[in-house]
């Protein structure tokens, strides 16, 4: 319950900062509650349950090309896009958990399926005309809350309330039966068999349940931005950048992922504010810096770094 | 004398050419030790991995509360109510003495009341209830492999297979793990035994089958 309330009081809190932000700076904020709702989704199958996805941007695809092309061919209302959405990422994280787990494909072996799935989704739709093939898709821009269409301030409440139901669910999910079903795959799968839990089942719940979960944050990109591709919706990157927020925040806690968005989002934009024109792509090589000396300092993550000190402050 | 509790008939087991465990066979019986013994390379954990699902037999039959189990998988044979514990202690890890019993109480998915009671019930049962809030890496291993009984009794088990809970500990730490077997006995719970501790063995065993080379060589 502390928890839950310490996360309406941080929601409350960020919903007043936001304000006050100038454009630019609610724009990261809106980056931030995105990346973060994706590396707390990536979290439930990736650090919950330890099976590492390489391949999450084929959720955020999914759920971004589904809502956009029932919007734009179909009609059909952002909202119940947003749902549809969420469907098609559960049902593909189920199926691809199914195929895979149930042939007793793990570790490597499932990072390898997740990065070779995702591109060849990428590849596909970079074929498909009626997604817009290589040239994306556009949504016309039409204000309202009818269209998930707002303002910069409307858009930083969409994302907060984006990034409470994510966290929420991720809470309630680590509160269930669930969440020590998953821990104790991650833990040691012999020894969950032994206590009577169905390891293959439990690997394809954690995929359906963390590809619903990402799936989310497709059709909101989708509506901020007004325009996806293949490229940016499937492509590597974006897996990359779901995995290494939630690595460098901490694996093993619950909103450590949510802290390294929190952190490398604005370190990203910053770098290519600063460097983009000299040296493009400098962000990759502060990744990769930030990575080492995590791994090398902190290799429990940012999260488990602040608790770490925290207690000692209290001791 | 009543059903036996578990039956196992004419059980083999072989990894390529090797011959681990051969037409093993023998009864356990309810509120029952059985002490299972033999030297290194008998084919000891092999049997355990066979009748806790980890291990397909190749050959043979085993029933459970008079129901065929053979080639279920190993969190079937847990729900039905056979727990047990490994070689290499494994409890889990990175997560707290509490939530490792915890998720074996969740683990079979029934119905139990106040889920963290009935693992603290447990915790009390092994004698670990004062480090209930500690990681599990961070115990000492005697109280490792209490946890992992612990764990398995969680889960409900009614027969407990033991693998070697009694290997490194001191003569004390022995005796205390002994108290705590005999009073799950009373509790109603049969335990199957593998251990090379044989003064625990013999004060402990109703019976003891003597395995050697795969086979069965002795019993009684």
């Amino acid at each position: 319950m502390k928890l839950v309330c310490n996360l309406l009081i941080g929601a409350i809190v960020a919903g007043g900062i936001v304000t006050v932000l100038p454009v630019y700076g609610q724009h990261i904020f809106i980056l931030v509650a995105l990346y973060g709702s994706l590396a707390l989704a990536w979290n439930v199958l990736g650090g919950m349950t330890g099976q590492i996805s390489l391949g999450h941007a084929i959720f955020v695809g999914a759920g971004a090309y589904v809502a956009t092309a029932l919007y734009l061919q179909l009609g059909v209302n952002p909202w119940i896009g947003f749902v549809c959405a969420t469907l098609v990422g559960g049902a593909l994280g189920g199926s691809l958990g199914y195929i895979v787990f149930r042939r007793q494909l793990s570790g490597v072996f499932f990072a390898l399926v997740t990065l070779a799935i995702a591109e060849m989704a990428r590849h596909a739709v970079s074929n498909i005309s009626g997604l817009g093939a290589a040239n994306g898709l556009a949504i016309p821009p039409q204000h309202g809350l009818a269209n998930f269409q707002f303002s910069k301030t409307g858009f930083c409440y969409a994302a907060l309330a984006l990034l409470l139901v994510v966290s929420l669910a991720v809470i309630a999910i680590q509160r269930s039966r669930l969440g020590y079903v998953f821990r104790s795959i991650r833990e040691n799968e012999r020894a969950a068999a032994a206590v009577g839990i169905d390891v293959i089942q439990g690997k394809v719940i954690a995929a359906a349940l963390s590809g619903a979960l990402a799936a989310l944050t497709g059709p909101f990109y989708a509506n901020y931005v007004l325009f996806i591709d293949p490229e940016s919706m499937l492509g590597i990157p974006l897996s990359i950048d779901a995995l290494l927020f939630a690595f460098v925040g901490g694996l093993g806690s619950l909103f450590g992922p949510l802290l390294g968005a929190a952190v490398l989002v604005p370190l990203t934009e910053l770098l290519r504010g600063l460097f983009s024109s000299r040296f493009a792509g400098i962000h990759l090589i502060a990744y990769g810096v930030v990575l080492i000396v995590v791994i090398r300092v902190a290799p429990q993550g940012l999260w488990g770094l602040m608790a770490d000190l925290i207690a000692r402050r209290a001791k | 004398m009543s059903a036996p509790l578990l039956q196992v008939l004419g059980v083999s087991h072989s990894f390529g050419g090797l011959r681990a465990v051969s037409d093993v066979s023998f009864d356990l019986y309810g509120h029952e030790i059985l002490g299972l013994i033999g030297p290194n390379g008998a084919g000891k954990t092999t049997l355990f991995d066979v009748i806790s699902g980890f291990l397909r037999p190749k050959e043979g039959i085993i029933t459970f509360e008079g129901g065929d189990i053979t080639g279920e998988p190993p969190h079937r044979l847990a729900r039905r109510g056979i727990g047990r514990t490994f070689q290499i202690v494994s409890p889990f890890p990175d997560i707290s003495v509490l939530e490792n019993v915890v998720t074996g109480v969740v683990g079979p998915n029934r119905r139990v009341g106040n889920v963290h009671k009935v693992a603290l019930a447990v915790l009390e049962r092994v004698k670990l209830d004062h480090r209930a809030s500690m990681l599990a890496r961070h115990l000492p291993l005697p109280e490792k492999k209490r946890l992992e009984l612990a764990r398995a009794l969680g889960s409900g088990a009614r027969l407990l297979l033991l693998d070697e809970v009694m290997a490194g500990l001191t003569p004390t730490e022995i005796d205390e793990i002994m108290t705590i077997l005999s009073n799950l006995r009373k509790d109603g719970i049969s335990l199957l035994i593998v251990e090379h501790v044989m003064r625990a063995i013999m004060s402990l065993s109703d019976r003891v089958v003597v395995m050697a080379r795969g086979k069965v060589i002795a019993e009684g």
